[in-house]
Protein backbone atom coordinates (compact mmCIF):
# COMPACT_ATOMS: atom_id res chain seq x y z
CA UNK A 1 0.00 0.00 0.00
CA UNK A 2 2.66 2.19 0.85
CA UNK A 3 4.39 2.00 -2.36
CA UNK A 4 0.77 2.71 -4.14
CA UNK A 5 0.51 5.52 -2.35
CA UNK A 6 3.58 7.37 -2.99
CA UNK A 7 3.34 6.67 -6.55
CA UNK A 8 -0.14 8.12 -6.97
CA UNK A 9 1.32 11.31 -4.81
CA UNK A 10 4.02 11.77 -7.29
CA UNK A 11 1.83 11.84 -10.20
CA UNK A 12 -0.82 14.15 -8.51
CA UNK A 13 0.76 15.94 -5.18
CA UNK A 14 -2.18 17.95 -5.22
CA UNK A 15 -4.56 15.19 -4.18
CA UNK A 16 -4.98 13.88 -0.56
CA UNK A 17 -5.41 10.43 -1.29
CA UNK A 18 -5.76 9.10 2.23
CA UNK A 19 -9.23 10.74 2.21
CA UNK A 20 -10.14 11.45 -1.51
CA UNK A 21 -12.67 8.82 -2.33
CA UNK A 22 -13.71 10.88 -5.64
CA UNK A 23 -10.91 10.73 -7.71
CA UNK A 24 -13.42 9.51 -10.89
CA UNK A 25 -16.32 11.42 -10.29
CA UNK A 26 -14.54 14.49 -9.63
CA UNK A 27 -12.71 13.98 -12.47
CA UNK A 28 -9.57 14.58 -10.44
CA UNK A 29 -7.92 11.37 -12.47
CA UNK A 30 -8.55 11.57 -16.58
CA UNK A 31 -8.01 8.73 -18.82
CA UNK A 32 -4.41 9.14 -19.66
CA UNK A 33 -3.80 8.62 -15.52
CA UNK A 34 -5.62 5.41 -16.06
CA UNK A 35 -3.35 4.00 -18.67
CA UNK A 36 0.03 5.39 -16.42
CA UNK A 37 -1.87 3.63 -13.33
CA UNK A 38 -2.48 0.41 -14.73
CA UNK A 39 1.18 0.33 -16.39
CA UNK A 40 2.62 1.27 -12.86
CA UNK A 41 0.67 -1.24 -11.09
CA UNK A 42 1.84 -4.02 -13.97
CA UNK A 43 5.82 -3.15 -13.00
CA UNK A 44 5.21 -2.92 -9.11
CA UNK A 45 3.12 -6.03 -8.53
CA UNK A 46 2.56 -7.90 -11.65
CA UNK A 47 -0.92 -7.69 -11.80
CA UNK A 48 -2.58 -7.07 -15.08
CA UNK A 49 -5.84 -4.94 -14.61
CA UNK A 50 -7.86 -5.99 -17.29
CA UNK A 51 -10.46 -3.71 -19.08
CA UNK A 52 -13.24 -5.00 -17.08
CA UNK A 53 -12.25 -4.00 -13.91
CA UNK A 54 -11.49 -0.59 -15.28
CA UNK A 55 -14.66 1.02 -13.72
CA UNK A 56 -15.13 3.93 -11.26
CA UNK A 57 -15.67 2.00 -8.47
CA UNK A 58 -12.46 0.23 -8.60
CA UNK A 59 -10.49 3.65 -9.37
CA UNK A 60 -12.46 6.00 -7.19
CA UNK A 61 -9.68 5.96 -3.69
CA UNK A 62 -6.40 4.57 -3.00
CA UNK A 63 -7.61 1.83 -1.03
CA UNK A 64 -10.46 0.55 -3.71
CA UNK A 65 -7.25 0.47 -6.06
CA UNK A 66 -5.17 -1.22 -3.21
CA UNK A 67 -8.30 -3.98 -2.59
CA UNK A 68 -8.59 -4.36 -6.88
CA UNK A 69 -4.80 -5.00 -6.76
CA UNK A 70 -5.20 -7.58 -3.87
CA UNK A 71 -8.05 -9.32 -5.30
CA UNK A 72 -5.96 -9.57 -8.63
CA UNK A 73 -3.41 -11.04 -6.55
CA UNK A 74 -5.08 -13.80 -5.23
CA UNK A 75 -6.64 -14.70 -8.29
CA UNK A 76 -3.42 -15.18 -10.15
CA UNK B 1 -20.47 35.58 -52.78
CA UNK B 2 -20.00 33.90 -50.00
CA UNK B 3 -22.05 31.42 -48.68
CA UNK B 4 -22.94 31.92 -45.07
CA UNK B 5 -22.76 28.28 -43.36
CA UNK B 6 -26.43 28.82 -41.78
CA UNK B 7 -27.32 28.90 -45.48
CA UNK B 8 -25.33 26.50 -46.28
CA UNK B 9 -26.56 23.99 -44.03
CA UNK B 10 -30.32 25.05 -45.00
CA UNK B 11 -31.68 26.25 -41.48
CA UNK B 12 -35.06 27.82 -42.16
CA UNK B 13 -35.43 26.48 -45.41
CA UNK B 14 -35.44 22.86 -45.24
CA UNK B 15 -37.56 22.76 -42.54
CA UNK B 16 -40.24 19.85 -42.58
CA UNK B 17 -37.28 17.31 -44.98
CA UNK B 18 -35.59 15.49 -42.17
CA UNK B 19 -37.58 17.39 -39.31
CA UNK B 20 -37.45 13.95 -37.22
CA UNK B 21 -34.03 12.93 -38.19
CA UNK B 22 -31.63 12.52 -35.44
CA UNK B 23 -28.57 14.55 -35.12
CA UNK B 24 -27.01 14.81 -31.98
CA UNK B 25 -26.83 12.61 -29.17
CA UNK B 26 -25.15 13.76 -25.98
CA UNK B 27 -25.42 11.74 -22.09
CA UNK B 28 -28.72 13.24 -21.30
CA UNK B 29 -30.71 13.86 -24.04
CA UNK B 30 -31.45 13.52 -28.35
CA UNK B 31 -32.25 16.31 -30.72
CA UNK B 32 -33.65 15.79 -34.48
CA UNK B 33 -33.04 18.34 -36.67
CA UNK B 34 -35.97 19.94 -36.38
CA UNK B 35 -35.31 20.60 -32.81
CA UNK B 36 -31.82 21.62 -33.34
CA UNK B 37 -33.45 24.55 -35.74
CA UNK B 38 -35.79 25.51 -33.36
CA UNK B 39 -32.99 25.62 -30.51
CA UNK B 40 -30.97 27.11 -32.67
CA UNK B 41 -33.68 30.33 -33.49
CA UNK B 42 -34.18 30.77 -30.17
CA UNK B 43 -30.64 30.77 -29.01
CA UNK B 44 -30.04 33.62 -32.44
CA UNK B 45 -33.39 35.52 -31.01
CA UNK B 46 -32.00 35.80 -27.61
CA UNK B 47 -28.57 37.89 -29.18
CA UNK B 48 -30.78 39.77 -31.23
CA UNK B 49 -33.11 40.88 -28.34
CA UNK B 50 -29.74 41.78 -26.83
CA UNK B 51 -28.69 43.73 -29.20
CA UNK B 52 -25.55 41.67 -30.14
CA UNK B 53 -24.75 42.12 -33.93
CA UNK B 54 -21.79 41.45 -35.79
CA UNK B 55 -19.90 41.02 -32.13
CA UNK B 56 -17.47 38.13 -31.11
CA UNK B 57 -19.83 35.65 -28.37
CA UNK B 58 -17.68 33.27 -26.04
CA UNK B 59 -19.44 29.98 -25.38
CA UNK B 60 -18.34 27.37 -22.80
CA UNK B 61 -17.91 24.98 -24.48
CA UNK B 62 -19.17 22.03 -22.21
CA UNK B 63 -19.70 18.70 -24.53
CA UNK B 64 -23.24 18.83 -24.69
CA UNK B 65 -26.15 19.74 -27.55
CA UNK B 66 -26.49 22.98 -26.01
CA UNK B 67 -23.09 24.04 -26.86
CA UNK B 68 -23.80 23.40 -30.90
CA UNK B 69 -26.53 25.01 -30.44
CA UNK B 70 -25.16 28.12 -29.32
CA UNK B 71 -22.29 27.91 -31.89
CA UNK B 72 -25.16 27.92 -34.80
CA UNK B 73 -27.23 30.65 -32.96
CA UNK B 74 -24.54 32.60 -32.54
CA UNK B 75 -24.12 32.24 -36.64
CA UNK B 76 -27.76 32.56 -37.64
CA UNK B 77 -27.91 35.55 -35.29
CA UNK B 78 -24.97 37.46 -37.05
CA UNK B 79 -22.14 37.05 -34.83
CA UNK B 80 -19.62 34.84 -34.51
CA UNK B 81 -18.45 32.79 -31.67
CA UNK B 82 -15.59 32.08 -29.87
CA UNK B 83 -15.08 28.26 -28.00
CA UNK B 84 -13.81 28.75 -24.32
CA UNK B 85 -12.33 25.48 -22.33
CA UNK B 86 -14.73 25.12 -19.42
CA UNK B 87 -11.51 24.55 -17.11
CA UNK B 88 -9.95 27.39 -18.28
CA UNK B 89 -8.12 29.76 -15.57
CA UNK B 90 -9.61 33.03 -15.31
CA UNK B 91 -6.80 35.16 -15.83
CA UNK B 92 -6.53 33.04 -19.54
CA UNK B 93 -9.87 33.93 -19.77
CA UNK B 94 -9.87 37.58 -19.34
CA UNK B 95 -7.00 37.65 -21.82
CA UNK B 96 -9.15 36.27 -24.64
CA UNK B 97 -11.95 38.26 -23.40
CA UNK B 98 -9.84 41.64 -23.74
CA UNK B 99 -7.83 40.27 -27.55
CA UNK B 100 -11.44 39.29 -28.79
CA UNK B 101 -13.51 42.30 -27.34
CA UNK B 102 -16.00 39.83 -26.12
CA UNK B 103 -18.81 41.30 -24.02
CA UNK B 104 -21.02 37.94 -23.41
CA UNK B 105 -20.67 34.72 -22.35
CA UNK B 106 -22.86 31.75 -23.13
CA UNK B 107 -23.12 28.68 -21.43
CA UNK B 108 -25.82 25.58 -21.78
CA UNK B 109 -29.74 26.57 -20.32
CA UNK B 110 -30.99 26.70 -23.88
CA UNK B 111 -34.22 25.24 -22.28
CA UNK B 112 -34.89 28.56 -20.25
CA UNK B 113 -34.70 30.27 -23.48
CA UNK B 114 -38.39 31.59 -25.10
CA UNK B 115 -39.09 28.71 -27.55
CA UNK B 116 -39.48 29.13 -31.08
CA UNK B 117 -42.67 26.80 -32.09
CA UNK B 118 -42.23 24.74 -35.62
CA UNK B 119 -44.65 26.69 -37.47
CA UNK B 120 -42.34 30.00 -36.86
CA UNK B 121 -39.05 28.75 -38.25
CA UNK B 122 -39.49 29.69 -41.44
CA UNK B 123 -40.51 32.69 -40.35
CA UNK B 124 -37.90 33.42 -37.87
CA UNK B 125 -35.15 32.31 -39.99
CA UNK B 126 -36.52 35.19 -42.62
CA UNK B 127 -35.73 37.70 -39.98
CA UNK B 128 -32.71 36.13 -38.97
CA UNK B 129 -31.39 36.34 -42.32
CA UNK B 130 -32.15 39.79 -43.33
CA UNK B 131 -29.60 40.44 -40.35
CA UNK B 132 -26.58 38.17 -41.30
CA UNK B 133 -27.12 38.35 -45.08
CA UNK B 134 -26.43 42.03 -44.27
CA UNK B 135 -22.82 42.03 -42.59
CA UNK B 136 -19.97 42.39 -44.04
CA UNK B 137 -18.06 39.16 -45.53
CA UNK B 138 -15.39 39.95 -43.67
CA UNK B 139 -17.07 38.82 -40.71
CA UNK B 140 -15.49 35.45 -38.87
CA UNK B 141 -17.26 32.64 -38.63
CA UNK B 142 -15.41 31.84 -35.47
CA UNK B 143 -12.53 32.18 -33.68
CA UNK B 144 -10.09 29.67 -32.18
CA UNK B 145 -7.54 30.57 -29.40
CA UNK B 146 -4.60 28.43 -28.96
CA UNK B 147 -1.67 29.27 -26.51
CA UNK B 148 1.13 31.46 -28.44
CA UNK B 149 5.07 30.53 -27.98
CA UNK B 150 4.74 34.36 -26.03
CA UNK B 151 2.26 33.10 -23.66
CA UNK B 152 -0.17 35.27 -24.50
CA UNK B 153 -2.81 33.54 -25.94
CA UNK B 154 -3.41 33.84 -30.16
CA UNK B 155 -6.65 33.97 -31.94
CA UNK B 156 -7.12 32.36 -35.41
CA UNK B 157 -9.92 33.81 -37.10
CA UNK B 158 -11.94 31.12 -38.80
CA UNK B 159 -14.00 31.93 -42.14
CA UNK B 160 -17.62 30.79 -43.34
CA UNK B 161 -15.53 30.21 -47.00
CA UNK B 162 -13.26 27.77 -45.32
CA UNK B 163 -15.73 26.00 -43.26
CA UNK B 164 -17.96 25.79 -46.61
CA UNK B 165 -15.14 24.64 -49.10
CA UNK B 166 -13.63 21.89 -46.58
CA UNK B 167 -16.94 20.34 -45.51
CA UNK B 168 -17.72 20.04 -49.13
CA UNK B 169 -14.39 18.41 -50.13
CA UNK B 170 -14.13 16.44 -47.41
CA UNK B 171 -17.22 14.49 -47.19
CA UNK B 172 -16.81 13.87 -51.17
CA UNK B 173 -13.61 12.57 -50.72
CA UNK B 174 -14.80 10.06 -47.77
CA UNK B 175 -18.50 9.65 -48.83
CA UNK B 176 -19.75 10.81 -45.63
CA UNK B 177 -23.61 10.64 -46.06
CA UNK B 178 -27.27 9.96 -44.13
CA UNK B 179 -25.66 6.05 -43.15
CA UNK B 180 -22.74 7.44 -41.47
CA UNK B 181 -23.18 7.31 -37.74
CA UNK B 182 -20.19 9.53 -36.17
CA UNK B 183 -19.22 9.29 -32.24
CA UNK B 184 -17.03 12.48 -31.68
CA UNK B 185 -14.75 12.61 -29.03
CA UNK B 186 -12.61 15.99 -29.85
CA UNK B 187 -13.95 18.74 -27.02
CA UNK B 188 -15.80 21.53 -28.56
CA UNK B 189 -13.46 23.72 -27.92
CA UNK B 190 -10.72 21.96 -30.15
CA UNK B 191 -11.00 22.99 -33.53
CA UNK B 192 -10.76 19.19 -34.78
CA UNK B 193 -14.27 18.99 -33.69
CA UNK B 194 -15.43 20.93 -36.85
CA UNK B 195 -15.06 17.78 -38.96
CA UNK B 196 -17.00 15.97 -36.43
CA UNK B 197 -19.75 18.55 -36.32
CA UNK B 198 -20.32 20.06 -39.58
CA UNK B 199 -20.01 16.47 -41.21
CA UNK B 200 -22.83 15.54 -39.15
CA UNK B 201 -25.09 18.82 -39.88
CA UNK B 202 -24.32 18.89 -43.80
CA UNK B 203 -25.40 15.31 -44.44
CA UNK B 204 -28.01 14.90 -41.41
CA UNK B 205 -26.44 11.94 -39.87
CA UNK B 206 -26.42 11.22 -36.24
CA UNK B 207 -22.88 12.42 -34.33
CA UNK B 208 -23.28 10.73 -30.56
CA UNK B 209 -21.42 13.57 -28.54
CA UNK B 210 -19.13 10.64 -26.40
CA UNK B 211 -19.20 11.54 -22.55
CA UNK B 212 -15.15 12.20 -21.89
CA UNK B 213 -16.23 9.73 -18.19
CA UNK B 214 -16.06 7.17 -21.09
CA UNK B 215 -12.96 7.24 -21.73
CA UNK B 216 -12.21 5.82 -18.00
CA UNK B 217 -14.12 3.05 -18.49
CA UNK B 218 -12.52 1.46 -22.00
CA UNK B 219 -14.80 -1.35 -21.70
CA UNK B 220 -18.06 0.78 -21.48
CA UNK B 221 -16.78 2.49 -24.45
CA UNK B 222 -16.46 0.15 -26.45
CA UNK B 223 -19.55 -1.72 -25.71
CA UNK B 224 -20.96 1.99 -26.55
CA UNK B 225 -19.87 1.83 -29.95
CA UNK B 226 -20.79 -1.51 -30.72
CA UNK B 227 -24.16 -0.90 -29.19
CA UNK B 228 -25.01 2.23 -30.89
CA UNK B 229 -23.12 0.79 -34.01
CA UNK B 230 -20.86 4.01 -34.85
CA UNK B 231 -19.58 3.22 -37.64
CA UNK B 232 -16.85 6.05 -38.12
CA UNK B 233 -14.36 7.73 -35.67
CA UNK B 234 -12.27 11.09 -35.84
CA UNK B 235 -10.15 10.98 -32.67
CA UNK B 236 -7.10 11.67 -31.73
CA UNK B 237 -4.27 9.11 -31.52
CA UNK B 238 -4.31 9.18 -27.78
CA UNK B 239 -7.70 8.57 -27.37
CA UNK B 240 -7.19 5.80 -30.07
CA UNK B 241 -4.47 4.24 -27.68
CA UNK B 242 -6.78 3.68 -24.51
CA UNK B 243 -8.80 0.83 -26.39
CA UNK B 244 -5.74 -0.47 -28.20
CA UNK B 245 -3.50 -0.38 -25.00
CA UNK B 246 -5.97 -1.37 -22.20
CA UNK B 247 -6.96 -4.86 -25.08
CA UNK B 248 -10.64 -3.37 -25.58
CA UNK B 249 -10.65 -4.51 -28.90
CA UNK B 250 -9.86 -8.39 -28.51
CA UNK B 251 -12.69 -7.92 -26.25
CA UNK B 252 -15.63 -6.23 -27.69
CA UNK B 253 -16.11 -6.96 -31.54
CA UNK B 254 -15.76 -3.02 -32.84
CA UNK B 255 -16.09 -4.43 -36.29
CA UNK B 256 -19.01 -1.99 -36.73
CA UNK B 257 -16.81 0.67 -37.60
CA UNK B 258 -15.89 1.15 -40.80
CA UNK B 259 -13.53 3.99 -40.94
CA UNK B 260 -11.04 5.39 -37.82
CA UNK B 261 -9.67 8.64 -39.26
CA UNK B 262 -7.04 10.24 -36.72
CA UNK B 263 -5.70 13.55 -36.04
CA UNK B 264 -2.90 15.49 -34.59
CA UNK B 265 0.07 13.80 -33.63
CA UNK B 266 1.85 11.00 -35.06
CA UNK B 267 0.26 7.63 -34.24
CA UNK B 268 2.31 5.05 -31.89
CA UNK B 269 3.23 1.60 -34.86
CA UNK B 270 2.34 -0.52 -32.12
CA UNK B 271 -1.09 0.76 -31.40
CA UNK B 272 -2.32 1.31 -34.87
CA UNK B 273 -1.16 -2.53 -35.58
CA UNK B 274 -3.17 -3.47 -32.63
CA UNK B 275 -6.32 -1.87 -34.37
CA UNK B 276 -5.36 -2.59 -37.82
CA UNK B 277 -4.80 -6.40 -36.41
CA UNK B 278 -8.10 -6.31 -34.70
CA UNK B 279 -10.58 -4.67 -37.89
CA UNK B 280 -9.09 -5.90 -41.04
CA UNK B 281 -12.51 -4.50 -43.00
CA UNK B 282 -11.75 -1.15 -41.44
CA UNK B 283 -10.41 1.56 -43.77
CA UNK B 284 -7.62 3.75 -41.29
CA UNK B 285 -7.16 7.10 -42.29
CA UNK B 286 -4.35 9.59 -41.41
CA UNK B 287 -5.17 13.18 -41.45
CA UNK B 288 -2.98 16.55 -41.81
CA UNK B 289 -4.48 19.89 -41.13
CA UNK B 290 -3.15 23.25 -39.33
CA UNK B 291 -4.96 25.22 -36.95
CA UNK B 292 -4.56 28.04 -39.81
CA UNK B 293 -7.08 26.83 -41.79
CA UNK B 294 -10.65 24.82 -41.56
CA UNK B 295 -10.48 20.86 -41.36
CA UNK B 296 -7.69 19.09 -43.23
CA UNK B 297 -5.91 19.64 -46.12
CA UNK B 298 -4.00 16.28 -46.62
CA UNK B 299 -5.10 12.31 -45.62
CA UNK B 300 -3.52 9.16 -46.42
CA UNK B 301 -5.25 5.80 -46.67
CA UNK B 302 -3.33 3.26 -44.75
CA UNK B 303 -2.97 0.22 -46.73
CA UNK B 304 -0.69 -1.85 -44.95
CA UNK B 305 1.98 -0.76 -42.31
CA UNK B 306 5.46 -0.54 -43.12
CA UNK B 307 7.05 -0.84 -39.76
CA UNK B 308 9.55 1.26 -39.28
CA UNK B 309 8.42 4.76 -41.27
CA UNK B 310 5.81 7.28 -39.75
CA UNK B 311 2.66 6.96 -41.79
CA UNK B 312 2.36 9.79 -44.51
CA UNK B 313 0.74 12.00 -44.54
CA UNK B 314 -0.74 11.44 -48.03
CA UNK B 315 -2.25 13.62 -50.79
CA UNK B 316 -4.33 16.81 -50.83
CA UNK B 317 -7.33 17.30 -50.64
CA UNK B 318 -9.55 18.24 -53.39
CA UNK B 319 -10.03 21.63 -51.96
CA UNK B 320 -5.95 22.42 -51.19
CA UNK B 321 -3.20 22.28 -53.22
CA UNK B 322 0.31 21.72 -51.13
CA UNK B 323 4.00 22.29 -52.01
CA UNK B 324 7.34 21.86 -50.41
CA UNK B 325 10.50 24.36 -50.56
CA UNK B 326 13.46 24.70 -49.76
CA UNK B 327 15.80 27.23 -50.69
CA UNK B 328 13.56 29.31 -52.62
CA UNK B 329 13.37 26.21 -54.93
CA UNK B 330 10.02 23.72 -55.28
CA UNK B 331 10.92 20.21 -53.98
CA UNK B 332 9.20 17.68 -56.38
CA UNK B 333 11.41 14.76 -56.37
CA UNK B 334 11.22 11.97 -53.36
CA UNK B 335 13.39 12.24 -50.18
CA UNK B 336 14.50 15.74 -50.33
CA UNK B 337 13.25 17.65 -47.70
CA UNK B 338 11.17 20.88 -47.68
CA UNK B 339 8.59 23.17 -45.80
CA UNK B 340 5.04 22.89 -46.56
CA UNK B 341 3.50 25.55 -47.96
CA UNK B 342 -1.02 25.16 -48.45
CA UNK B 343 -2.79 26.97 -50.94
CA UNK B 344 -6.63 26.42 -50.19
CA UNK B 345 -9.78 28.12 -49.98
CA UNK B 346 -10.28 27.13 -46.49
CA UNK B 347 -7.46 28.92 -44.84
CA UNK B 348 -8.20 31.32 -41.65
CA UNK B 349 -8.05 34.88 -42.54
CA UNK B 350 -5.49 35.53 -40.31
CA UNK B 351 -4.43 36.07 -36.59
CA UNK B 352 -6.98 38.68 -34.44
CA UNK B 353 -5.47 42.05 -34.27
CA UNK B 354 -1.78 40.88 -35.04
CA UNK B 355 -1.14 41.80 -38.61
CA UNK B 356 2.95 41.13 -38.17
CA UNK B 357 2.10 37.80 -37.22
CA UNK B 358 -0.71 36.68 -39.90
CA UNK B 359 2.07 38.54 -42.64
CA UNK B 360 5.01 35.99 -41.23
CA UNK B 361 3.04 33.21 -42.27
CA UNK B 362 0.09 33.83 -44.76
CA UNK B 363 1.81 34.64 -47.88
CA UNK B 364 1.35 35.87 -51.14
CA UNK B 365 2.59 33.17 -53.94
CA UNK B 366 6.12 32.14 -52.69
CA UNK B 367 7.62 31.43 -55.67
CA UNK B 368 6.99 33.04 -59.90
CA UNK B 369 5.53 30.26 -60.98
CA UNK B 370 3.16 28.88 -58.73
CA UNK B 371 -0.78 29.63 -58.96
CA UNK B 372 -1.54 33.22 -57.83
CA UNK B 373 -3.24 33.45 -54.15
CA UNK B 374 -2.48 33.34 -50.58
CA UNK B 375 -0.25 30.50 -48.90
CA UNK B 376 0.29 29.41 -45.63
CA UNK B 377 3.46 28.72 -44.30
CA UNK B 378 3.12 25.76 -42.23
CA UNK B 379 6.12 25.35 -40.67
CA UNK B 380 6.21 21.59 -40.87
CA UNK B 381 8.76 19.78 -43.23
CA UNK B 382 8.24 16.97 -45.22
CA UNK B 383 9.30 14.91 -48.34
CA UNK B 384 7.81 13.19 -50.86
CA UNK B 385 8.01 9.16 -50.86
CA UNK B 386 8.40 6.75 -54.18
CA UNK B 387 4.34 7.05 -55.00
CA UNK B 388 4.70 11.03 -54.49
CA UNK B 389 2.69 10.80 -51.21
CA UNK B 390 4.14 13.59 -49.04
CA UNK B 391 5.96 12.51 -45.57
CA UNK B 392 6.18 14.57 -42.70
CA UNK B 393 9.41 14.81 -41.55
CA UNK B 394 9.13 17.27 -38.44
CA UNK B 395 8.73 20.80 -37.51
CA UNK B 396 11.03 23.32 -38.88
CA UNK B 397 11.67 24.42 -35.19
CA UNK B 398 12.66 21.28 -33.93
CA UNK B 399 15.58 21.21 -36.95
CA UNK B 400 18.92 21.79 -35.06
CA UNK B 401 22.50 22.15 -35.42
CA UNK B 402 24.36 19.77 -34.36
CA UNK B 403 28.20 19.52 -34.30
CA UNK B 404 27.44 21.04 -37.78
CA UNK B 405 24.68 18.99 -39.36
CA UNK B 406 21.44 20.03 -39.90
CA UNK B 407 19.20 17.51 -37.60
CA UNK B 408 15.15 16.77 -37.72
CA UNK B 409 14.60 15.93 -34.22
CA UNK B 410 11.22 14.02 -35.46
CA UNK B 411 13.29 11.66 -37.67
CA UNK B 412 15.23 10.73 -34.32
CA UNK B 413 11.73 10.25 -32.62
CA UNK B 414 10.61 8.04 -36.15
CA UNK B 415 13.40 5.81 -36.34
CA UNK B 416 13.11 5.48 -32.29
CA UNK B 417 9.37 4.74 -31.94
CA UNK B 418 10.04 2.00 -34.79
CA UNK B 419 12.17 -0.15 -32.64
CA UNK B 420 10.56 -2.97 -30.68
CA UNK B 421 9.71 -2.06 -26.72
CA UNK B 422 9.32 1.79 -27.43
CA UNK B 423 5.56 3.45 -26.73
CA UNK B 424 6.46 6.72 -27.22
CA UNK B 425 8.93 8.73 -27.24
CA UNK B 426 10.29 12.81 -27.17
CA UNK B 427 13.35 14.12 -28.37
CA UNK B 428 14.95 17.90 -27.25
CA UNK B 429 17.96 19.97 -27.75
CA UNK B 430 19.20 21.41 -25.12
CA UNK B 431 22.71 22.76 -23.95
CA UNK B 432 23.99 21.66 -27.10
CA UNK B 433 23.12 17.99 -26.12
CA UNK B 434 19.99 15.75 -27.80
CA UNK B 435 18.13 14.18 -25.14
CA UNK B 436 15.95 11.50 -26.00
CA UNK B 437 12.60 10.54 -23.33
CA UNK B 438 11.10 7.05 -23.98
CA UNK B 439 8.22 5.43 -22.51
CA UNK B 440 7.78 1.37 -23.03
CA UNK B 441 9.47 -1.89 -21.31
CA UNK B 442 12.75 -1.33 -23.80
CA UNK B 443 15.57 -0.66 -21.13
CA UNK B 444 18.44 1.87 -21.50
CA UNK B 445 21.32 -0.14 -22.68
CA UNK B 446 19.45 -2.19 -25.17
CA UNK B 447 17.99 1.38 -26.87
CA UNK B 448 20.86 2.41 -27.06
CA UNK B 449 22.26 -0.36 -28.58
CA UNK B 450 19.17 -0.39 -31.46
CA UNK B 451 19.89 3.25 -31.79
CA UNK B 452 23.51 2.58 -33.08
CA UNK B 453 22.30 0.64 -35.44
CA UNK B 454 19.82 2.57 -37.11
CA UNK B 455 21.17 6.31 -36.68
CA UNK B 456 23.89 7.89 -38.17
CA UNK B 457 26.86 8.13 -35.99
CA UNK B 458 26.03 12.40 -35.11
CA UNK B 459 22.34 11.61 -35.01
CA UNK B 460 22.30 9.25 -31.89
CA UNK B 461 21.29 11.25 -28.57
CA UNK B 462 23.61 12.21 -26.09
CA UNK B 463 21.32 11.24 -23.19
CA UNK B 464 18.20 9.02 -23.18
CA UNK B 465 15.68 9.48 -20.24
CA UNK B 466 13.42 6.15 -19.46
CA UNK B 467 10.11 7.81 -18.19
CA UNK B 468 6.86 6.00 -16.50
CA UNK B 469 4.65 7.86 -18.91
CA UNK B 470 5.21 11.38 -21.34
CA UNK B 471 3.62 14.39 -20.21
CA UNK B 472 1.02 15.64 -22.17
CA UNK B 473 -0.67 18.84 -22.34
CA UNK B 474 -4.06 19.82 -22.65
CA UNK B 475 -4.39 18.69 -26.23
CA UNK B 476 -2.87 15.07 -25.71
CA UNK B 477 0.20 15.52 -27.04
CA UNK B 478 3.44 15.50 -25.62
CA UNK B 479 4.42 18.09 -23.71
CA UNK B 480 7.46 19.36 -25.12
CA UNK B 481 7.72 22.60 -22.64
CA UNK B 482 7.64 20.67 -19.67
CA UNK B 483 10.57 18.52 -20.55
CA UNK B 484 12.69 20.86 -21.91
CA UNK B 485 12.35 22.45 -18.21
CA UNK B 486 12.88 19.14 -16.39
Amino acid sequence: MDELMEFLEELHPDVDFETCDTLIDDGILDSFDIITIISEVADMFDVTISAEYIVPENFNSAQALYELITYLEDEG
Amino acid sequence: MIQHVIDYLGFGVDIEHDFNTILFIDKDRQISWGEFQQEVAAAALSLVEKGYRGQPVAVIAEHSVDTLAWYLGVLASGNYYVPINPDIKEDKFEKIKSIAGIELVCRGGIDTLQQVPAGELESVFCRLREIYSNLPDTLPMYIIFTSGSTGDPKGIVKTHQGMVSFTDAYIREFGFDRSTRLGNQTPFYFDASAKDIFTALKVRCPMHILDSRLFLTPLALGEYIRDNQINTIQWVPSALSILSRLKVLSKVDLSTLQKVLFVGEVFPPKQLKIWMDALPQTEFINLYGSSEMSGICTFYRIKELTGEQNVPMGYPLSNSQVYLIDDGQLVTEPDKVGELYILSDALAAGYLKDEERTAAVFTRRPLADLPEGTYYRSGDLAKYGAAHELIFVSRRDYQIKHMGHRIELGEIESVTLGIPGVEKCCCLYRDSKIILFFEGSIDKAELSRQLRERLLPYMIPNKLTAMESLPLNANGKVDRTQLLNQ
